[in-house]
């Protein structure tokens, strides 16, 4: 038998291990909205200086790998479909499939910031840094740092979501080893999902904010 | 375990089947996402592909976060933080989309530093100059010449000596009232009393304010030390052979007509 019946069914100030679950389920959602709202900030940021200087941001997002921006894209919708077995398998009490969907959502994460890293290391190459670190020749645009400020500051933000993704995923994984969830009992694997799905969101609106400008 | 698949239990299990078949649209939807960005929609190009992206995220959170199935507080709780995206992107909109298009203007094109021969004709009175000098005069130079420029403006009451009464002797003025020593007086002030450097008035001003002055004070035009200084003065300004370029500093009344004309 799982070790969750030897711990208590829910904590004491819940009426049941259901309630527990709704009520943190909210909490997550709360929680989402903050990152909607962190994100959003950036956004409209964005938006405003693209409205402002098309032709710059026309001009520098050539800088982008379309490829490599839609091969980050893929992997991320495919780990948002792995988290979401995970917890599938979880519900059916099938813990060792959800260790597996779990390890291939989180290589999807590593691929997602190998790419990532290779990205950032071409435009440091090239000069195309943030603000004053700009130093390409190459871009006709006197304001094409602005752009790149952009995109390392909201691809940098959302890259440190990831990273703490990972951190949360491996930790599940740990405790699915462990015997800590079964099918009623398994809240933390929803709601790391939850935030999961969130930064996959999130880089839904990035990818073509930032590599399909027309 | 049975699976529970009441829709009031807060543990609604998706069918597998279900999260590939979602998959599989997103997948299309991005495969649309980048093909749509090689098509030029205009001004619509931004609704296009923020309208797609809205579809694939509508799709991840119906089903791969399970909103579909949960509860209408969860679901009001997300929700509420588009509708404030919405509102801060709308309102900034509103701002931006309604502003005329403003071109940027080189101020040296505008402002260009005057020649010679335009000094030479600024030497020389019109009614429209003086009528300029009169608004320069009454802006700048009131407080402390007062409003008829006869030296008792409020905050000329505390200097000694006390500033110049412009309907007084001539033979008070420390510099004379040629146009040359005036505008020698407006460059460099009078050292030793309270007659300030006005280098921030443009040339064009000062010469305006020195006819506006010649209709209280007639011009006597005695060679004085200052005259001697005048053509040093034209210099700093910019004007004239072997000047120093003036500096970039953008005159306020190009500021001004800059900052009304908006």
């Amino acid at each position: 038998m799982s070790s969750t019946h030897a711990k208590l069914d829910h904590a004491h100030h819940f009426n049941s291990a259901d309630h527990e679950f709704a009520a943190g389920k909210i909490g997550m959602w709360l929680f989402l909205v903050t990152e909607i709202m962190l994100f959003s900030g950036l956004f409209v940021g964005y938006g405003i200086f693209h409205y402002i200087y098309p032709e710059m941001f026309r001009e520098a997002h050539h800088e982008l790998n379309k490829v490599l921006g839609s091969i980050n894209t893929i992997v991320l919708l495919s780990s948002s479909l792995t988290m979401a077995l995970a917890i599938n398998a979880i519900q059916r009490d099938k813990p060792e499939l959800a260790k597996k969907m779990l390890a291939f959502t989180f290589l999807c994460a590593c691929t997602f910031l190998c790419i990532k890293f290779f990205e950032y290391s071409h435009k440091f190459h090239e000069g195309l840094l943030p603000g004053k670190f700009y130093s390409n020749t190459e871009l006709k645009a006197p304001n094409a740092a602005l752009f790149f400020s952009f995109y390392f500051v909201m691809t940098g933000i959302h890259g440190i979501h990831v990273l703490i993704g990972m951190a949360c995923i491996a930790w599940i994984y740990i405790r699915v080893n462990r015997g800590d969830f079964d099918s009623h009992h398994y809240n933390a694997v929803e709601f790391v999902g939850l935030y999961w799905h969130i930064v996959d969101l999130v880089w839904i609106f990035l990818f073509p904010l930032l590599y399909l400008v027309v | 375990m049975e699976q529970n698949n009441k829709d009031h239990s807060p543990h609604h299990v998706t069918p597998v089947a279900v999260y590939v078949k979602v998959l599989l649209a997103l997948l299309v939807l991005t495969i649309l996402t980048v093909a749509v960005s090689y098509v030029d929609f205009g001004k619509a190009n931004i609704f296009v592909s923020m309208g797609i992206a809205t579809i694939k995220a509508a799709l991840v959170m119906m089903f791969f976060m399970g909103l579909k199935y949960d509860t209408v507080l969860n679901r009001t709780i997300i929700l509420s933080s588009f509708v404030a995206v919405a509102l801060f992107l709308g309102l900034s909109a509103s701002d931006l989309w309604t502003r005329p298009d403003i071109q940027p203007v080189k101020v040296a094109e505008v402002a260009a530093t005057l020649t010679m021969d335009d000094i030479k004709k600024l030497e020389i009175s019109t009614p429209e100059l003086i009528a300029h000098g009169k608004e320069v005069f009454s802006v700048n130079c009131t407080p402390c010449h007062g409003a008829n420029g006869e030296g008792n403006g409020a905050s000329g009451a505390a200097l000694n000596p006390k500033p110049r009464n412009f309907h007084g002797p001539i033979s008070a003025w420390k510099n004379g009232t040629s146009t040359h020593s005036m505008f020698v007086t407006l460059a460099y002030g009078i050292a030793g009393g309270g007659m300030a450097s006005y280098k921030s008035l443009p040339p064009a001003d000062r010469f305006a304010l020195i006819h506006f002055l010649h209709t209280w004070t007639p011009e006597i035009q005695t060679a004085s030390a200052a005259d001697s200084k005048y053509e040093a003065a034209l210099k700093e300004d910019g004007i004239g052979a072997g000047s120093v370029a003036a500096k970039a500093t953008m005159p306020v009344d190009f500021a001004i007509s800059r900052m009304m004309a908006h």
